[in-house]
């Protein structure tokens, strides 16, 4: 059941009723008969496995803080089956592929194999799993008493299949004392969802199409404003579909009273990549940055690193794994790198005072760090790692320079998003509507929700996933 | 006075979305039912009279389009083995669109069908709008797989070669269940199966009991038609509006053709390419060169590899074609009417009988 279809909406249409209506003790039960039905629409062969990390980590989190002698092998242990079945599940179809290519190479045996599915939102739950049985570990979360509340924090629907990412501080304490909505809270839910539905019906999936055109094409002839346009068009593709996911999970949750954190704030505007990662994804930013950057930053190594490399090595291996959870190709892994790469240039640039001094330095790292992350997504996007060095050579032929390989209409989409995403943020930034009269711009937020709600109307067809349910 | 407008001004401010959403109830009455013609079909809005045909003759469909199956559309047709099977595949304009369309009028096709001898051969026609040669292999391929064609008429638009990769439809088309299909080269797979099943039931009720749920298809054709309209506006696009080729487009297409013909010598299928008629204009909509470029790199690959191949540039006379073609009718001007396509199904009977064109002599073999 996709956020973008009309199932999706009655679905939700139906738990809201029942959730404003009911009594207060059984709101949690029916969020989590909401959870098991929306997963089950999906992936019912599934479904055992999160109840199976849920009872798990309820009662080593227990353990973990009754046996202080045990903990720490407790918490591993409950890392180890955590981080095996993500690891099973999102890497054995790549490992048996290694396998029977070399098992053809050398016994000249080529058997079938039959790939295993990848469960939806395995990713998102089991990190959410690690955090809360970290948390614990550290001290800065007490055990659960009660279940349903950690199962519904495993398995709340609307951040289930692609997140945002929370921590059990953020989300059990809610989920604990469940009142319904109230009026301000439905209105924002619901202007969220439309909002949400509006970017990925209109925008996401007609760019969709697009990118999909622009990446089949044969790349001799690319020259390098090509490649912007295909990195700035797949960059906004990921970035609407992603972004419009969160706003209608964010919205979902709101609608039961429940707030989850930002997850996206322009991004695309940041000057910096440190900057820019504090901005897409935040939640697992934050996630990656204190459950395994600081970790690996901390680790003490005794056999001579020198300090550069002492310094840098965490900062790549955790894009190394963000690579690798985005998944098993070697794509991913490079963009990774790109990003570890692109950070670690920055860090020593900001060290010069130069920089400092220069009047537009914010200007001037927005025009750097945008095409820079842009240009990234070619990874990302490129059906193997072929393809992307081929895409990434051709912004320095020269001969293809003065032609263009697209249709003119892909640049002018490109330019007007590009344009229209700025004049989307200036208007946040330096909050336009204090300009208007309270009543014209109420009129004007009406006009707006008027037309959004005729598009999503007229373009809500849930004919593409989101991006990141295969993560 | 000024207590009312705070009231209102409080009410909306409370109730903003409420108002919204009636608002939007307000609206959607009021444009759907606007909508009335078809979006999808160019003969509909734009304000010229041209027309699609479907054409069945004795229970055999000669006008195939990829809203049928290749079954649907070859197997009757496979059960009379004397008749020589023959494709003609192209876009629109050589085999279903009539310009100035009464209700008598018929397209190439079926004019072929007429003065062609049906009982030893059988022309089935293939339209595929914009079809690109990527797309006409993958189809060529899919139906030589199952049955057996004798000859391949093949139009080839130069502008077509703009446009390159497979169409939904295309797929659905040639795998005859596009809900097991994935696209080649995507990345990004379609998780969407699963929900189809569900999703039918919601969506059946919502085409019969939510209204104009059924007619959203027709909406977005009306908005990208008239985003289509902004852009000409706004850029000065005409039918005069040079159509520059895309480069990387362009050759993948014409590697594709040599795919096409390497089946059609594989499967000993004879191989009639022509380029199609155009408009008559003081100046080409094509830049002269890539055109003549163009023309000559299909003469060379006609020579080599032993193939008919014609430039049909100027047989349809002036009079079949638009008179004025302008900015409310540019996406007609390409079409031409019954005289058009009587003069083209004679040049193909021609060629398939007797090997040579009537009336266009400069003909390249």
């Amino acid at each position: 059941m996709l956020f973008n279809s009309i199932d999706y909406l009655f679905f939700l249409f139906i738990v809201l009723i029942f959730h404003q209506f009911i009594n207060s003790t059984f709101r949690l039960i029916l969020l989590i008969a909401a959870s098991n039905y929306f997963y089950y629409s999906f992936q019912p062969q599934y479904l055992y496995l999160i109840y199976l990390i849920a009872l798990l980590d309820f009662f080593l989190a227990k353990y973990i803080l009754k046996n202080k002698t045990y903990s720490f092998y407790l918490l591993l242990l409950n890392l180890f089956i955590n981080l095996f079945i993500l690891f099973y599940f999102k890497y054995i179809n790549y490992i048996i592929e290694i396998l029977s290519y070399f098992n053809a190479i050398i016994f000249n045996n080529s058997g079938d194999y039959t790939s295993i599915m990848l469960p939806l939102g395995i990713s998102f739950y089991t990190f959410q799993s690690i955090s809360y049985i970290v948390d614990v570990y550290r001290g800065k979360y007490l055990p659960q008493n009660k279940f349903l509340p950690y199962l519904c924090y495993i398995f709340f629907f609307p951040l289930l299949i692609a997140g945002p990412l929370v921590r059990a501080n953020e989300l059990i304490p809610q989920l604990e004392f469940l009142k319904g909505s109230n009026f301000e809270n439905l209105v924002k839910g619901f202007k969220l969802i439309i909002l949400g539905l509006l970017i990925k019906v209109v925008l996401a999936d007609n760019l969709s199409p697009i990118v999909d055109e622009i990446y089949n094409m044969p790349t001799s002839y690319l020259g390098a404003l090509d490649v912007l346009t295909m990195a700035f068009i797949f960059g906004f593709q990921i970035y609407f579909d992603f972004s419009s996911y969160s706003m209608i999970a964010i919205g979902s949750a709101l609608l039961f009273g429940i707030t989850l954190p930002q997850n996206f704030n322009f991004p695309y505007s940041s000057s910096s990549p440190k900057e820019f990662w504090t901005r897409w994804n935040i939640t697992l930013s934050k996630w990656i940055f204190e459950y395994i950057y600081i970790p690996l930053k901390n680790i003490k190594f005794s056999f001579g690193l020198n300090t550069l490399l002492f310094s840098i090595l965490p900062l790549f291996l955790t894009w190394f794994i963000m690579g690798l959870w985005h998944g098993s190709s070697i794509n991913f892994i490079l963009w990774g790198i790109y990003q570890a790469l692109f950070i670690f240039i920055y860090r020593i640039v900001s060290t010069f005072s130069f920089f400092k001094n220069i009047k537009y330095i914010n200007t001037l790292g927005c025009f750097i760090t945008l095409p820079t992350i842009m240009l990234s997504w070619i990874f990302f996007r490129a059906r193997d790692i072929n393809q992307a060095f081929e895409i990434y050579t051709s912004l320095f032929k020269v001969e293809n320079f003065f032609h263009l390989s697209f249709k003119e209409n892909y640049y002018l989409i490109t330019l007007i998003i590009t344009i229209g995403y700025f004049v989307t943020y200036f208007w946040y930034k330096y909050k336009i509507e204090i300009y208007f009269p309270r009543l014209t711009f109420k009129i004007f937020t009406i006009l707006f929700y008027t037309i959004a709600l005729i598009l999503v109307f007229t373009y809500l067809e849930p004919i593409n996933q989101f991006i990141y349910f295969q993560f | 006075m000024l207590k009312d407008y705070l009231k209102l001004s409080n009410l909306l401010i409370k109730f903003d979305l409420l108002v919204a959403f009636l608002l939007f109830l307000v609206v959607i009455n009021y444009f759907y039912r606007g909508i009335y013609v078809d979006y999808s079909d160019p003969s509909s809005f734009t304000k010229v009279n041209t027309v699609q045909k479907k054409i069945e003759m004795d229970n055999i469909l000669l006008t195939c389009t990829l809203n049928f199956s290749i079954d649907e559309c070859f197997k009757l047709k496979a059960n009379s083995h004397k008749k020589k099977q023959g494709i003609w595949m192209g876009n629109s304009q050589n085999l279903s669109v009539i310009e100035k369309h009464n209700a008598n009028n018929d397209s190439a096709i079926k004019h072929l069908y007429d003065i062609m001898n049906s009982d030893t051969m059988l022309v089935t026609s293939l339209s595929l709008p914009n079809a690109n040669l990527q797309e006409q292999f993958y189809i060529l391929n899919a139906i030589t797989k199952d049955y057996e064609i004798n000859f391949l008429i093949l139009a080839i638009f130069l502008d077509d070669t703009r446009e390159f990769g497979i169409r939904d439809e295309v797929f659905k088309f040639i795998s005859n269940d596009s809900a097991s299909l994935e696209k080649p080269f995507s990345q990004f797979k379609n998780h969407s199966k699963s929900e189809s099943k569900y999703k039918s039931k919601i969506s059946s009720y919502a085409d019969e009991y939510l209204p104009y749920w059924s007619e959203r298809t027709n909406a977005k054709n009306w908005i990208n038609y008239q985003l289509y309209l902004l852009r000409n506006i706004i850029f000065n696009i005409d039918p005069s509006t040079k159509r520059k080729i895309i480069r990387s487009n362009y050759e993948a297409n014409l590697e594709y053709l040599v795919d096409i013909i390497t089946i059609t010598k594989i499967k000993n299928i004879r191989l009639v390419l022509y380029n199609p008629p155009q408009p008559p204009s003081n100046s080409s909509f094509y830049d002269d060169i890539e055109y003549s470029t163009f023309l000559c790199h299909l003469k060379k690959l006609s020579q080599k590899n032993n193939f008919e191949f014609y430039d049909f540039t100027n047989i349809i006379p002036k009079s079949s074609w638009l008179k004025n073609p302008n900015k409310e009718t540019y996406l007609d001007y390409m079409h031409f009417d019954e005289e058009g396509h009587k003069i083209l199904a004679n040049e193909i009977h021609n060629i398939i009988i007797n090997n040579s064109s009537l009336r266009y002599k400069n003909v390249i073999q």
